[in-house]
């Protein structure tokens, strides 16, 4: 699993660990959140307390409020990227993807290795018309974390309905099917669906959804 | 004459002492030694007891040339001023002082503006006019006065001053230099109303470089446009399709202008002609058709073609088919004409909204087939029939639609996705989901704070 990619579990765990983390340095000094298999990260804990907060009011939808709370971790901490990633990610879902463009591509700037970063920067740019742009996004995205599945998933539907590059799009919804999650079961039988109708198209033989997996 | 003069200022009251200082005072002027003439004539005007009137008048005389001559116009006015009071030796010499009168102030409010006194300039300008209005230098002194205001910025009162030249001299060959000055003012001031209708008195001055007349009644518009005078704006647009067909680039402008202004205006018969006038124009232009004229009358052909869409939607499929149906096929025809001719300009931004439309209408006979109005006596068995049978004839229309709109959204590849690919990729969504409902997987939330 890529260490930026969420689901609601996970961030449920993410949020408690937070507020355990918050709790538990009441004297100050920095925090540290691990992910398994990777080197502990230091964080102030101020940013980590600020950030928890943000991220409860993106959670529920507030977006006004984790907008202006993300803003200020932006000019308290302008090292780091992920309330970058949330601003541009709040503002494409409301309607303003050319200030969610300027946020990911800070974002990115900021952190070359982020794959959700650069996989978020590739959607708007692909709904901008943006295709080249798009796709040297994604591929960055795959590049920075080859087991984040989405940037896999989204530069296949970017060869498939905008470039013409069935045969791409086919191997990339592949490269996604093999890295998915088990638990998406709602992203698995869709894309199979895709994935034999592309074999289809380009003169493969069909496989089935269950071979597949 | 130094002898004669050391005799006479030696001998102020003697009899010959005025006729000769007023003689050396005259030829000192002749010379051209103002100082030692205006020193003289100075001491003849003085001289006590006072010379006679003629000496006196000619030593006047000779004092205020004298000033005038070395600049001095405070001092020649006032010299001038006196030899008015005095008896003349020639009538005509009151038409000369009094124009000599009328230089000196206008020499007087050159000085001041090339001293940058504005103020002063001005008000000397205007004492021209007020003290010799019928002075030839009084239209002039006005319209300095005027010039140097605009020059200064003030344009409310070089409004005044130039507007008081228009009524004083309406017939003077520097009004049309003035309308331009009023028009040049007026917009700067803001008033754009005036402005307009000054730049509309210069499209017609026959004196003036043609490109000249035709810019001001552009101008013109923009000013009306500015004003909100929308009826004053279209007429002027109107003027300029009439009288400059040429240049063709600006022409074709200007019939744009007033299908937009008849659109703003909900004046739907006049854009449809205006819309119909910038098609035609541009395929009567030859050479000097461009990209430009190209792109807005493809567009307005775009536009123009929604009437025969309007008319086939219209069309409701009833009983009998086959006649309604016969109406409705014509309809899609001119339709599919119109769109097509629209989309031949090769206009990308104009092609993919044809397309999108002629897609539109095979998929709009489809559904209108199904949906078509059953026959009456028809059996439950024959219903299933008869609809068999619609669905048969429906079909290949719905096909022919999906075909158009990817060939639409295919223009993504070549790098167009305007508003008409969008739509065309979402119709394909709704049309085969299996194949188009393909949307980009975003995180809903990032957790880390990298």
């Amino acid at each position: 699993m890529s260490r930026h990619s969420t689901d609601k579990s996970f961030l449920r765990l993410l949020f408690a660990a937070l507020l355990t983390l918050t709790l538990a340095g009441c004297g100050g000094g920095a925090k540290v959140v691990q992910e398994e298999g990777e080197a502990p990260v230091e964080y102030p804990s101020d940013a980590t307390t600020r950030y928890a907060r943000a991220l409860g009011f993106m959670d529920a939808r507030d977006d006004a409020r984790a907008i202006v709370e993300f803003e200020k971790l932006v000019e308290s901490y302008p090292e780091y990227s992920g309330p970058h990633v949330n601003l541009g990610i709040i503002h494409n879902r409301n309607g303003r993807p050319d200030v969610a463009m300027l946020e990911l591509q800070r974002a990115v700037e900021i952190c070359s290795g982020c794959a959700v970063a650069y996989n978020q920067l590739g959607i708007v740019q692909r709904q901008e018309g943006l295709f080249a742009e798009a796709e040297r996004s994604y591929l960055a995205a795959i590049a920075a974390d080859p087991d984040y599945a989405l940037a896999y998933l989204n530069l296949g539907v970017l060869y498939d309905l905008y470039r013409g590059r069935t045969a791409d799009a086919l191997r990339y919804y592949e490269e996604f099917k093999a890295r998915r999650r088990p638990e998406a079961i709602d992203q698995k039988d869709v894309v199979d669906k895709w994935i034999i109708d592309l074999k289809r198209r380009v003169g493969a033989p069909p496989q089935s959804a269950e071979a597949g997996e | 004459m130094e002898d004669s003069l050391r005799f006479a200022q030696t001998f102020p009251e003697h009899e010959q002492a005025a006729p000769v200082m007023t003689n050396a005072a005259e030829e000192f002027f002749r010379n051209g030694d103002l100082l030692r003439a205006l020193e003289v004539s100075g001491l003849v005007v003085t001289l006590q007891p006072p010379a006679s009137m003629e000496l006196e008048r000619t030593a006047w005389t000779v004092i205020a040339h004298a000033n005038f001559d070395l600049e001095q116009y405070p001092s020649a006015e006032q010299a001038y001023q006196r030899l008015l009071t005095m008896p003349f030796a020639e009538e005509s010499d009151r038409a000369e002082f009094e124009d000599r009168i009328a230089a000196s102030i206008y020499r007087q409010g050159e000085q001041a503006r090339a001293a940058g006194n504005v103020d002063l300039a001005v008000s000397e300008f205007m004492r021209v006019a007020a003290v010799q209005p019928e002075s030839e230098f009084a239209p002039t002194a006005i319209y300095d006065a005027g010039a140097l205001l605009i020059v200064s910025l003030r344009w409310s009162e070089a409004l005044d001053v130039l507007e008081r030249f228009r009524m004083d001299y309406p017939d003077h060959p520097f009004n049309d230099d003035v309308t331009q000055k009023l028009a040049f003012a007026y917009q700067s001031a803001g008033m754009s109303g005036q402005a307009a209708a000054e730049y509309e008195r210069i499209a017609t001055l026959s004196g003036v470089d043609p490109q000249l007349n035709r810019e001001a009644l552009w101008q013109a518009a923009d000013l009306y446009g500015q004003q909100g005078s929308m009826a004053d704006q279209r007429r002027v647009y109107a003027e300029i399709v009439e009288r400059y067909p040429v240049p063709f680039d600006e022409s074709i402008e200007a019939r744009q202008k007033l299908a937009e202004l008849a659109r703003e205006a909900d004046d739907w018969a006049d854009r449809q002609k205006w819309l119909a006038a910038i098609v035609a124009a541009d395929a009567s232009a030859g050479a000097t058709r461009s990209p430009r004229s190209m792109t807005l009358a493809a567009e307005a052909k775009l536009e123009l073609a929604g009437p025969t869409r309007d008319a086939f939607m219209a069309v409701k499929l009833t009983t009998p088919l086959k006649e309604s149906l016969k109406l409705k096929k014509k309809r899609m025809e001119t339709a599919l004409a119109a769109y097509g001719q629209a989309a031949d300009y090769g206009i990308a931004s104009v092609t993919t909204a044809a397309t999108y439309e002629i897609a539109n209408l095979y998929y709009g006979l489809s559904q209108d087939l199904m949906n078509s109005q059953r026959p009456a006596e028809l059996s439950a068995e024959e219903i299933e029939q008869y609809e068999i049978l619609l669905e048969e004839q429906a079909f290949p229309f719905e096909e022919q639609a999906i075909e158009i709109f990817e060939s639409n959204a295919a223009r993504a590849r070549d790098g167009v996705y305007d508003k008409w690919v969008r739509e065309s990729f979402a119709r394909l969504a709704e049309l085969m989901p299996g194949r188009y409902a393909k949307d980009e997987r975003s995180e809903n939330i990032v957790a880390a704070l990298d």
